[in-house]
């Protein structure tokens, strides 16, 4: 059965973050307002904080996990800052202990009585925001493809690597399908690579679609692309859905989001990164 | 002696050391001053997702050694002591970001414990979670619990934790058993893994008391000729590549 691998030190998994980082990601999301890029970063932060936690250990941080951000705008490159700077994918163990800084942030909390207080978190960040550029998302594709291809080829038996792109836009460099189709064509001895979209789009007509099944609500060309390219859900994660988060999905349901506020993209990510069976 | 009426064994997933097995076990034989003959075993099955869930486990075990009946109220007051334990434990550990993160969200450990009078022959368990209890007679599964199906495996189950806002209801999940024994009786206490592989052979019919009791002994030979069984099993995908704790109660 596909997607039953388990994920362990002996065989790890990996994640990679295809992030656009083209002049637009500098426009505001509509809820917070505040730039996607400056959201998305906050999103991926908070999520590697979330992975380092979930796979510490009273010894340390085990390495179930390798993960990467790509990014694409100005440059293609691996989008890490600090010490791990210019590298790919990266242990879990080296991203809990190489943040680029910790920051402290201001949170509110239940103060048990009925009302909200402020208390200061600590948020490490690995990944800064950037908003410059065109969109050259095809090139990104054959970027990623090669850091997966790789990966499957030292992990044959891997839980397969998932690949979550968050874009606002067009791309500037062709069609990127193929490279996208590429991609998902790529397997371990578990399954296929598991390929997510979210899409932040300006398209007036679009509004807000969540992991549907057919491109019957989607307002463009650009999102059916994406939205065609994306995987279906596996069904850990069709559970997880519904379960945890109340989505209405379905076994066709597809790895695509459309015009998400914040929340939904963190809950998109929260399903991508989350396979069933970590060891 | 009381305690040689138990086998036990703990044998870690496949790939980690024997420092990193999260199950626990504990065995207590006690001659009471009523000069009852009382036996006190449990299991515990400390989550993978936490952190510091073997010395949780640990915890839990190890004061399973003086519980009294009734036994949910008597683990319900413990609880209290026990959490505190787990955080003075922690309290002298100096732990990076992540750990201390982790730690606030507290350990998680699945329990079964038995409490066997063998003045009156009888007994009585709680448990919380998917470590079982299988009681076999004449060659039948004649009760097991808390999971009575193996469908039922893998569905995430309410674990007990050493943060009491992580359990505001766990008193609806503490499952309590009792029973009488006779001479022959054989009890199975086991971790989910073994439990699954046991509970889906006895659907099957295939009586996997039997070959349990052709594997346990107590030299170290004895107890490698489990691992490998165990070991080929994991391979072959019978038995999910968990930690396993096994109590076998010849009565």
């Amino acid at each position: 059965m596909a997607y039953s691998a388990e994920i362990s030190r002996q065989n790890p998994s990996c994640f990679l973050f295809v992030i656009d980082q083209s002049g637009s990601m500098g426009d505001n999301f509509s809820n917070p307002p505040k730039p996607k890029a400056q959201g998305v970063s906050d999103a991926i932060n908070k999520l590697l904080s979330n992975l380092v936690i979930k796979c510490a250990k009273s010894e340390g941080v085990r390495d179930y996990y390798y993960v990467g951000v790509l990014g694409y705008g100005k440059d293609i490159a691996p989008a890490f800052s600090g010490a791990i700077a210019g590298k790919d994918l990266v242990s879990i163990s080296e991203i809990a202990n190489n943040p680029a800084r910790i920051e402290e942030r201001v949170k509110k909390v239940d103060d048990g009585a009925g009302g909200l207080i402020d208390q200061t978190v600590k948020f490490p960040v690995w990944f800064d925001p950037t908003a410059n550029g065109g969109t050259p998302m095809t090139q990104a594709f054959q970027q990623a493809n090669q850091i997966i291809d790789n990966w499957i080829k030292q992990h044959p038996d891997c839980f397969p690597p998932t690949v979550i792109h968050i874009t606002d836009g067009e791309s500037t460099d062709g069609n990127p399908s193929n490279e996208m189709q590429n991609l998902t064509n790529l397997t371990s001895s578990d399954g296929n690579v598991l390929l997510f979209n979210l899409h932040l789009s300006d398209n007036p007509n679009a509004r807000t679609v969540e992991f549907p099944s057919n491109t019957e609500v989607l307002p463009d060309q650009y999102s059916e692309m994406l939205f065609q390219a994306a995987s279906k859900l596996t069904p850990f994660m069709v559970d997880i859905a519904k379960k945890e988060y109340n989505l209405n999905v379905s076994e066709n349901s597809r790895g695509f989001v459309l015009n998400g506020d914040l929340a939904l993209i963190i809950t998109a990510l929260e399903i991508g990164t989350r396979p069933s069976n970590l060891r | 002696m009381l305690k040689d009426k138990v086998f036990n064994i703990l044998i870690p997933k496949q790939g980690n050391s024997e420092q990193e097995c999260e199950d626990c076990i504990s065995i207590k034989a006690t001659k009471e001053q009523n000069k009852k003959l009382r036996l006190r075993v449990a299991i515990a099955d400390g989550a993978t997702e936490s952190s510091f869930a073997k010395e949780w486990s640990n915890l839990l075990t190890k004061s399973f050694d003086k519980f009294k009946l009734p036994l949910k109220e008597t683990l319900l007051n413990k609880l209290t002591d026990l959490r505190k334990k787990q955080e003075v434990l922690l309290k002298d550990i100096e732990l990076p970001w992540y750990a201390q993160e982790k730690a606030e969200n507290g350990a998680f450990s699945a329990f079964l414990g038995i409490r066997i009078d063998l003045v009156n022959h009888n007994y009585e368990a709680i448990a919380i979670g998917d470590c079982c209890l299988f009681h076999i007679r004449n060659e039948v599964v004649i009760k097991q619990f808390p999971v009575m199906n193996s469908s039922e495996f893998g569905n995430n189950p309410y674990l007990i934790s050493s943060k009491p806002n992580k359990n505001t209801d766990l008193v609806n999940y503490l499952i309590e058993e009792k029973g009488d024994l006779s001479k022959g009786d054989i009890l199975f206490l086991m971790s989910d893994a073994l439990a699954h592989w046991f509970m889906k052979n006895n659907e099957l019919n295939e009586h996997p008391w039997n070959i349990l009791l052709g594997l346990k002994g107590k030299t170290k030979e004895e107890k490698l000729k489990f691992n490998s069984w165990l070991t080929e099993r994991r391979i072959s995908k019978e038995i999910k590549n968990d930690d396993v704790v096994l109590a076998i109660i010849e009565l």
